[in-house]
């Protein structure tokens, strides 16, 4: 395997797939000299020599006949074009979420996937290892049918306008910023702080939002679809953020009393409120959730052998963020979309298409 | 903070949509006036000033796009504005705005920035997903007056538009000498596809360099698939043909399979299964999932009768390969499989069943299910559950009354995974059996099944049941159906009606249940039962009345704590009695009267421990006289210092004077070990310096809290003179300085505390902090401790070893603030921890 994007969570991620016996981690990649020197140290280590390769250009990477699969961790401005080059090239991939910037990449990676008969494994391990309570006690019935659900998380991403830094030496600049447009270096975007910003991510609404939305729409059972309506809020009718689905559920951004999520069903709500709600037993139902051992890295591994779609399959990572797309272009609009689940398109509206996808800058493209 | 910046965004968004709710005209007229004033910052904007005035006209472009008249305006002075702009950064900021609201108005201009290498990106980021036409012929003619890298990218986003009538051009320049540009040339042909892409591109290999006809081998496939969708299967077949030629490189030649599976459907199987028989695992495996999506009869039968040819591996993936297709035609030869040597295989064979499978496969199921173990046995069971073709609730049904035990639990297990509540009167039955295995599974079943309308039939199989084993899981079972009724007294109905007939075996189960409903009527039969000349029913009754979950049947466990006949029922009620003080109006009284009646130590011993969720003042009035008894000083000191521990945030001296009564009652040292922690923890608060004076806040544009950490302002300069000082005296707490009140100042600022701290001796010490968010010490003018956190306040987060001099030393803080509260606190102690005496603090 090689890691590519060796930042905090790339190597928190190398870290993880380290550990399975039946991986070797023989290369790593980042455009700053000091993430694959830690990256390489990491490796190194584990396996007590210095062998592991520290490469500055993920096609180096993807070049070698002899990696199998590639951990993806770079800022999500990178996500597709490193993904679907990888599946080009005969790779497995595992790709940190969000897995994509925009709509229309997250439909081309899940595309590449299939066209190339890969296995491609979104992130996210929260949507099962933390949310399994409430997949079990709604799909066992517990609160009845769920009618709405809560997600507590951050916003919309926004412009950046960090003030220019002169570029240290050992820092590819230019790599790093790929198909976004060009503006001049920030530490912080290297560090894990270019979340908040439009070209590069989606805000709160897709950092945590990928857990958040992940968990509701596989709890309500609606993530191989998507919503129908996604209504800002107006301060009057709508508080929150709404998204409406075709079988009627509703799920709001903001607004719920449990942690993250909250769910409220014909017959109850979760977590329960209120002394009076009494202590709902959890059903004992089997929801098929990661094949193989070790958490989300162990169904991925495992699907890699068995060619076999993992939890987190692609197409799941894809219709999650696009639905934190879909909330981030309301929000910038301030208008409500429709959106058609199937064709992937926002219907009757042409400003907010053009939302779903952005010209790369020159010389990256996805074809 | 995971909601920091978007309210900043909402807030503002909802200001000036409360501004803009002004009558129309005049508001229209208002913003356009603003606009003016943001665009005036734009012209000069460099990416490092100020971005107010950007960010207000991007939010009033945003908002324009719903309404075309106003975008038509705002268009406009977008565009004047670019024709004015002075800065690079200005232009591409305004390019941004048009990727929003641009029409063909602003082709032209942007078209004029194709050529400009520092602005062509973002001209083409705003053209390109511009709908206009216009949009698309200024990109194909930039291609004539640019090249390299930027003519690449333009190709790149003509292909993205699918632009064919520049297919001549991208003709042209599939044969250009820069890779780069060969490349997209190609790229695009592939986005644009058609025949005549399709013929240029084929024409253009045989002449590319190997790196170009790598790309023109992916345009091709990419053409294929356009034209696939485009419903020209037989021309997309030739080039997947082309592509899937030998020569090629595998993973080329997987995805041009994909695309004649997809294309030539039942006449591609010959090669899927060539694919599938051959050596090449990845191909084999790909070829399998491919075929999955083959459509038709015929296809299944091909691929199912290709199983028998395969090694086990593979027969394992094409029977997942079927199962996903879910076309019966493929049983007959998926039953074969079910009966492999393979455990692997025959566990796939079952998964594969239950989406291909009828009615007729669950015998063969259940059989699997009963007789298999592991994945096989797993498959098994959730291919019943599964199962939708045909009268299949009906089969399970007709096999409960069957003769093999494991077959009818099997078939038991399936109908409650698939909640089939028609099954409920034959589990009813199912749940008299005489084999223990199916009566108990049964009686699980109908817990998952039953609704409040199967209650009744439930409390009569309770009533019914001769076994004490079948009794406790039916007790088990019912509780689920009985909390999801939502109204006690409905949910105690049946019970209630039960216990009417009764006998003695089940009364204590009923009683029990009654127990959790927490209705009136229930209550009403536990004290019924209190009366009942069955012994087991009163003793029922009593720990029903002592688990209650109200304060309601106080009286009667008191009572029956007094004089119930039987000793173990006096201690259950006394029990009971102390565990509702705490539901009850006055627990204290309580408390008093059960300590009164327990005699037995143990007794005595819960009643104290209880105490320490009692109210402080009462309880410890009760506890403080057991200190001197022997026997129990050990209970009442852990409940005092349980209270103390309680107390010590909210009144600190009676914590304290409570914790010294323990310690001097002297108990043993597992106790003492626990009220010097609370001490400990109780003394955290104290001596914390309150003398400061301050300066700030400080703040910095585009820079956060771990920015403004680093950033050196005047307080920390060697001449701080200047710097203007003002003692602290608003925000002062009982040990923390809350800095919003005491400075002002709000989200990504610094703050500075200064204090001077008199010592007699120069002396080692220790600092204890804590801070929201970031804290920088410095002693005597050098940095002793530096955390750049980002936390709320609590004491005592940060400890350091810092060195007094003798006289007065010099103590400055700097806390920084990210968003939301801003404090910090600081004292000064020993090295381990416990209080210096003798120090002078002067705010200065």
């Amino acid at each position: 395997m090689a890691g590519i994007g060796m930042g905090g969570q790339g190597r928190g991620d190398l870290g993880g797939f380290l550990g399975f016996k039946d991986v070797q981690v023989v290369a790593v990649c980042d455009v700053a000299a000091k993430h694959r020197a830690m990256a390489k140290e990491m490796v190194d280590r584990t396996y007590g020599n210095q062998e592991c390769h520290a490469y500055e250009h993920f096609r180096d990477v993807l070049a070698r006949p002899d990696i199998d699969a590639v951990l993806i961790a770079t800022p999500d401005h990178w996500h597709a074009i490193i993904s679907t080059e990888a599946l080009a090239q005969g790779k497995d991939v595992y790709c940190e979420k969000p897995e994509s910037l925009t709509v229309r990449q997250g439909r081309a990676m899940t595309e590449t996937a299939r066209r190339f008969g890969r296995v491609f494994s979104g992130g996210s391990q929260r949507v099962w290892e933390d949310y399994n309570w409430f997949h079990k006690m709604i799909r066992g019935g517990a609160i009845g049918e769920v009618r709405e659900a809560w997600v507590n998380v951050g916003g919309p991403s926004e412009a950046c306008y960090l003030p220019p830094v002169p570029t240290p030496d050992d820092v590819n600049w230019d790599l790093w910023l790929g198909p976004a447009p060009w503006r001049p270096f920030h530490p912080t975007l290297i560090t894990g702080g270019f979340r908040p910003y439009r070209d590069y991510s989606g805000g709160g609404m897709t950092d945590w939002g990928c857990h958040g939305f992940g968990g509701a729409l596989f709890a309500c059972n609606l993530h191989q679809t998507g919503p129908v309506e996604i209504i800002p809020p107006d301060g009057k009718d709508y508080p929150h953020l709404t998204y409406v689905f075709a079988n009627g559920v509703r799920i709001y951004h903001g607004g719920g009393w449990g942690d993250i999520l909250a769910f409220k069903g014909t017959r109850g709500e979760l977590p329960a409120r209120g002394k009076e709600t009494k202590e709902l037993p959890l059903p004992d139902i089997q929801i098929p959730n990661y094949r193989g051992k070790g958490g989300i890295f162990g169904d991925f591994l495992h699907c890699v052998r068995t060619r076999e779609r993992p939890f987190r399959d692609i197409e799941l990572g894809h219709r999650t963020a696009t639905v934190s797309h879909l909330g981030n272009i309301a929000y910038w609009l301030k208008r409500p979309l429709k959106w058609d689940p199937v064709k992937e398109e926002i219907l009757g509206d042409t400003e907010a298409n053009r939302w779903l996808d952005r010209p790369m800058r020159e010389p990256w493209s996805l074809a | 903070m995971k909601i920091g910046r978007w309210k900043i965004i909402g807030t503002l968004a909802l200001a000036l949509a409360a501004t803009l709710n002004l009558r129309a005209a005049d508001a229209e007229a208002d913003s356009m006036a603003r606009l003016d004033q943001a665009l005036k910052a734009v012209a000069t904007f460099e990416y490092g000033k100020d971005s107010g005035g950007l960010t207000l006209a991007e939010q009033m472009v945003m908002e324009s796009a719903k309404n075309p008249a106003q975008r038509a305006a705002v268009e406009e002075r977008l565009l004047r504005a670019l024709n004015e702009a002075g800065t690079r950064d200005g232009k591409e900021f305004l390019c941004r705005q048009l990727f929003t609201i641009g029409t063909a108005r602003c082709v032209p201009q942007l078209e004029a920035l194709l050529t400009d290498p520092s602005l062509s990106h973002v001209a083409r980021f705003a053209l390109g997903r511009n709908e206009s036409p216009e949009a698309s012929e200024a990109l194909r003619r930039a291609l004539g007056k640019t090249s390299g890298s930027i003519q690449a990218g333009i190709l790149n986003t003509l292909g993205l538009r699918r632009y064919t009538k520049a297919r001549p051009e991208m003709e042209n320049l599939l044969g250009s000498r820069d890779p780069l540009v060969a490349k997209a040339a190609a790229a695009a042909l592939g986005q644009i596809s058609g025949i005549e892409a399709v013929r240029a591109l084929e024409a253009a290999r045989t002449k590319a360099p190997e790196e170009v006809r790598q790309k023109i081998n992916a345009a091709l496939l990419a053409s294929a698939d356009r034209l696939l969708a485009d419903g020209q299967a037989a021309a997309a077949a030739r080039v997947y043909e082309d592509l899937y030629r030998p020569e090629q490189t595998g993973n080329i030649r997987i995805a041009a399979l994909r695309g004649l599976a997809a294309a030539r459907q039942e006449q591609a199987l010959p090669l899927l299964g060539a694919a599938i028989r051959g050596a090449d695992p990845l191909l084999r495996a790909a070829a399998i999932r491919f075929s999955a999506d083959a459509q038709g009869p015929e296809s299944t039968k091909a691929l199912a009768g290709l199983l028998t040819s395969l090694a086990p591996e593979g027969q394992e993936l094409l029977l997942s390969a079927l199962g996903e297709r879910g076309d019966e035609a493929a049983l007959p030869e998926v039953l074969a499989t079910a009966r492999s040597e393979s455990p692997g295989v025959r566990a796939a064979a079952c998964a594969a069943l239950g989406s291909l499978g009828d009615a007729s496969v669950v015998g063969r199921l259940a059989n699997a299910a009963a007789a298999g173990s592991g994945a096989e046995q797993t498959a098994a069971r959730a291919s019943l559950v599964r199962l939708k073709r045909g009268e299949v609730d009906g089969a399970l049904i007709g096999l409960l009354s069957g003769r093999e035990p494991k077959l009818v639990i099997e078939s038991i297990r399936a109908l409650a995974g698939r909640r089939t509540s028609a099954a409920f009167e034959d589990l009813l039955k199912a749940a008299t059996a005489p084999d223990t295995g199916v009566r108990r599974e049964a009686i699980h079943a109908l817990g998952l099944l039953a609704e409040e309308r199967h209650l009744p039939a439930l409390a009569k199989l309770i009533t019914d049941c001769k076994n004490a084993e079948d009794l406790g899981a039916i007790e088990e079972a019912i509780r689920m159906p009985l909390a999801k009724v939502q109204n006690p007294e409905r949910e105690a109905r049946p019970l209630v009606e039960a216990l009417g007939w009764a006998t003695a075996g089940s009364k204590p189960t009923l009683l029990r249940l009654l127990g959790t409903t927490g209705a009136p009527s229930a209550l009403a039969a536990l004290r019924a039962a209190l009366k009942d000349p069955d012994s087991a029913a009163v003793e029922a009754g009593v720990r029903a009345l002592a688990d209650w979950p109200d304060a309601a049947p106080a009286d009667e466990l008191l009572a029956l704590a007094r004089t119930a006949p039987v000793p173990a029922q006096k201690v259950v009620a006394l029990r009971g009695y102390v565990r509702l003080a705490a539901l009850g109006k006055d627990p204290g009284a309580m408390y008093a009267r059960a300590l009164e009646l327990a005699d037995r130590p143990e007794d005595k011993k819960l009643v104290l421990s209880s105490l320490a969720e009692a109210d402080p003042v009462r309880a410890l009035k009760l506890l403080e006289p057991y200190l001197e008894n022997e026997q129990l000083k050990s209970e009442a000191a852990l409940a005092m210092v349980r209270i103390a521990d309680r107390l010590r945030e909210s009144d600190q001296p009676r914590a304290k004077a409570v914790l010294r009564q323990v310690m001097t009652a002297a108990p043993g040292p597992r106790i003492r070990q626990q009220a010097q922690e609370v001490i400990n923890q109780t003394e955290a608060l104290d001596a914390h310096i309150l003398e400061w004076v301050g300066s700030g806040p400080y703040q910095e544009k585009e820079k956060d809290a771990r920015a403004l950490f680093d950033t050196v302002f005047p307080p920390e300069k060697p001449d701080a003179g200047e710097v203007k000082w003002t003692k602290l005296t608003r925000g002062l707490g009982a040990w923390d300085v809350n800095l919003l009140e005491a400075l002002g100042g709000g989200d990504r600022v610094a703050g500075y505390v200064r204090t001077r701290v008199w010592s007699p001796t120069g002396r080692e010490a220790r600092l204890e902090m804590g801070s929201d968010d970031g804290i920088k010490v410095w002693l005597n003018g050098t940095v002793v401790h530096a955390n750049n956190a980002e936390r709320g306040l609590t004491a005592r987060q940060d400890l350091a070893k810092v060195t007094l001099k003798e006289g007065w030393n010099e103590l400055l803080l700097k806390v920084t603030n990210q968003g939301g509260g801003w404090g910090f606190s600081c004292r000064i102690r020993q090295p381990d921890g416990t209080a210096l005496e003798g120090l002078k603090f002067e705010a200065k």
